[in-house]
């Protein structure tokens, strides 16, 4: 039986899953095959994962597993990097990012952590580094947000946008017909509305999205992603995924690479996965 | 109003639904509360002892071994099944404990309470005794989070005068003995039992103040010894197991005893120390509780065990991540070639959000050892892609939405297998286990 570590990693700012394999790792297959495939090639991607520990809600680190999985197919290791605190944080080496949504108190604490790299993180943004960011992460990319009680809570302003929290809590599935990655299904649970005029996934077909009005979901702003949709998003939906890892290795290594390297996978279950959902929340 | 009225119409009720073949384990709750909405107060207070056992996982197979243990020592119980957890089951079961002539036949009542009903339930039954077995992450839009759960809980607890008997090795259970009230404490000690690790995240900061905890030693989850710089750690345990042996059946050596029963799983031996825990504080002896143990077993799904041409065939009801990590981990404690069945269903009760799948550990799936993985229920296609996630080539990846056709498939390969079907999967797939295999 392991003796837990968190003692040690709480005063760790940052620690790499090809490192210190620990509890927070995806597995032995996961971690030998990478680990080979450092042997073998020199594709290699950083995964910015942001709060594992406290963002963790309905799954979402399923868009890490499918991350790591697509690439790993293809030949190229990520490394996963699991932040819990931004103190000399220098996102230098960040590739592609992910950060999901936590419990209230989780995600204060979260964004606490943030404010400190806001800067960097922004630019990164500006830079075209992708990312993909889920509800509580989602919305606090925004300048505001409103709660339940009307008080206006600061987020980090990386984008100009706001949320209000409202009843009802919208939940269920959703299904978005988008124009860059075709049909996409999710699953919402959220309070907040989420207003801008940015570009969005696309157009909800089922269930509500950003709020419960305009019939969009999502927000993309050069190549990052917001959305609301749990599932997780990216298993299902792999052309998001995809376009994730294709943008990171442009970034990083060129159109060419890109181009190269992003090999065509066998999606007939993913497919099959999304179309069975897509069936039954249209016809029910 | 007069009870009598209520239970008579109540039975009534019962007898109609059962003619009409239903099962009418809510229905006579339902028509006695329509009636008088005091009913389960009213039957409430004339009983001696009232149990509750709550938790996320275990409560079935913790209360199923209390009310075991309490028949066989010669008490009539009240008692509900698994099922019938909420307010509505609880008040048929006291009903069902009402002889029209006679009175009531049972002073004592052991209820399964399903964690988010104990507010409701509270406000019309005191009980005298209530054990938590644990708090994990549950079907994820039906609670929200662990936290407000458990504060909710405290609040409620704090207007009942029960004594609490607690989980030490939770550090959110264990939270529950600093709300001012008497609490005792089961627990597993350092090294008693090897656990597979899972890489699931759960609460490992501390629910009092907000640091990461202090792990000593990890069973499994966020289940192990802790502490934390502000105080808060965990309690000795009064009755703690010491070691520990999984071999056809659980034998856990204790502070006051070696306990023996025929069942199969290992975090069970924790089930059954929370049960035990409860008999202990209730009065009964070591040898009363022993002598029931050794006639207890299971036909509901929970480790049960059947035989297929020889090969054992485990099914195992698991409705979230810990109860799948802890029902794959079961698959790994030998080496042996297996095949796995896993059914998947988003109805009402399973929760329609299955994100959850993805914080399971179904990367404990082995590919060497495992032969096929089938994939059933209504959302067989999420799981497959799960599986295939997992490192599942996908030839081995079977997928068979209805369940009668997937068990079929399952039993017609001679070698072990592994069932987990989450909650409205677990009876059509039980049922069709029973129909074509011997029970073990």
């Amino acid at each position: 039986m392991k003796k837990h570590k968190h003692k040690n990693q709480s005063n760790k700012e940052i620690k790499k899953t090809e490192l210190e394999p620990n509890r927070f790792s995806l597995g032995n297959d996961i971690l030998e095959s990478s680990l080979k495939t450092k042997t073998t090639s020199l594709k290699v991607l950083n995964l910015y994962h942001f709060f594992p520990d406290k963002l963790n809600l309905y799954g979402d680190r399923g868009n890490i597993i499918s991350l790591v999985k697509r690439c790993e197919w293809r030949g190229i290791k990520v490394n996963v990097i699991e932040v819990s605190k931004t103190d000399g944080l220098t996102l230098d080496d960040m590739d592609m990012f992910f950060i999901g949504g936590g419990s209230d108190r989780e995600q204060s604490l979260a964004t606490d952590e943030l404010q400190k790299i806001k800067g960097k993180l922004k630019q990164k943004i500006e830079n075209g580094v992708p990312g993909l960011t889920i509800c509580g992460g989602y919305q606090f990319l925004g300048k505001d947000y409103i709660d339940a009680n009307g008080n206006r809570l600061e987020t980090l302003g990386i984008l100009d946008f706001s949320t209000v929290a409202k009843q009802p809590r919208l939940i269920g599935n959703v299904l978005i017909k988008s124009e860059k990655f075709g049909d996409i299904v999710g699953f919402e649970n959220h309070g907040g509305r989420t207003y801008h005029s940015f570009d969005t996934l696309g157009n909800v077909e089922k269930g509500n999205g950003n709020d419960d009005e305009s019939h969009k979901e999502g927000l993309v702003y050069r190549n990052l992603i917001g959305t609301y949709l749990h599932g997780p998003i990216l298993p299902k939906n792999p052309s998001i995924a995809d376009f994730i890892i294709e943008k990171a290795i442009e970034n990083r290594y060129g159109a060419q690479a890109a181009h190269d390297w992003m090999t065509a996978l066998d999606n007939k279950l993913e497919n099959q996965a999304r179309n069975s959902v897509w069936q039954r929340v249209r016809n029910g | 109003m007069p009870v009598k009225v209520s239970v008579l119409a109540a039975k009534m009720a019962q007898k109609a639904s059962r003619m009409l073949n239903k099962s009418g384990s809510n229905i006579p709750g339902v028509v006695a509360r329509k009636i008088d909405k005091n009913v389960l107060k009213k039957l409430a207070d004339k009983t001696e002892k009232i149990i509750f056992i709550s938790g996320t996982n275990g409560k079935t197979t913790t209360s199923q071994i209390v009310g075991h243990i309490f028949r066989e020592s010669g008490y009539q119980i009240i008692h509900n099944s698994e099922g019938s957890n909420m307010i509505t089951g609880i008040t048929t079961a006291f009903i069902d404990n009402e002889g029209l002539v006679t009175g009531k036949k049972a002073d004592v009542a052991i209820i399964e309470i399903d964690e988010g009903s104990i507010e409701r339930v509270s406000k019309e039954v005191k009980p005298d005794l209530m054990v938590f077995t644990n708090f994990f992450r549950d079907q994820l839009d039906r609670f929200g989070e662990i936290d407000i759960l458990v504060n909710k809980i405290g609040e409620v607890l704090k207007t009942t005068d029960a004594k609490l008997v607690l989980n030490a090795d939770d550090p959110f259970v264990s939270r529950l003995g600093r709300i001012g009230m008497e609490a005792d404490y089961f627990g597993l000690g350092k090294e008693a039992f090897q656990f597979e690790q899972h890489n699931m995240i759960e609460s490992t900061f501390c629910p009092e103040c907000g640091e990461p905890l202090d792990y000593s030693y990890t069973h499994y989850g966020q289940l192990g010894h802790y502490h934390c710089s502000c105080g808060f750690g965990r309690q000795t345990p009064k009755y703690e197991i010491l070691n520990l042996e999984v071999n056809k059946g659980l034998t856990f050596k204790t502070n006051v005893g070696t306990f023996t029963l025929p069942i199969l799983g290992s975090y069970n031996a924790i089930n059954a120390l929370a049960a035990i825990s409860v008999c202990l504080e209730s009065g009964l002896t070591y040898e009363q509780i022993q002598k029931a143990l050794n006639t207890f077993s299971v036909e509901n799904g929970r480790m049960e065990w059947f035989e297929n041409k020889g090969k054992q065939v485990v099914l195992n009801l698991a409705k979230n991540p810990a109860g799948v990590n802890v029902s794959l981990s079961e698959s790994n404690y030998n080496n042996d070639k297996r095949q796995y069945l896993l059914v998947l269903n988003d109805l009402a009760y399973d929760g329609r959000d299955i994100s959850w799948i993805w914080d399971a550990d179904y990367e404990k799936i082995k590919n060497s050892l495992t032969d096929k993985v089938i994939c059933s229920g209504i959302r067989a296609e999420d799981m497959a892609v799960r599986i295939k996630y997992a490192g599942i080539p996908e030839e081995k990846i079977v997928i068979i939405n209805d369940i009668e056709k997937a068990v079929e498939e399952l039993v017609s390969s001679r070698v072990n297998s592994y069932v987990v079907p989450n909650y409205t999967a677990l009876e059509p797939t039980r049922k069709a286990l029973v129909k074509r295999l011997k029970s073990l």
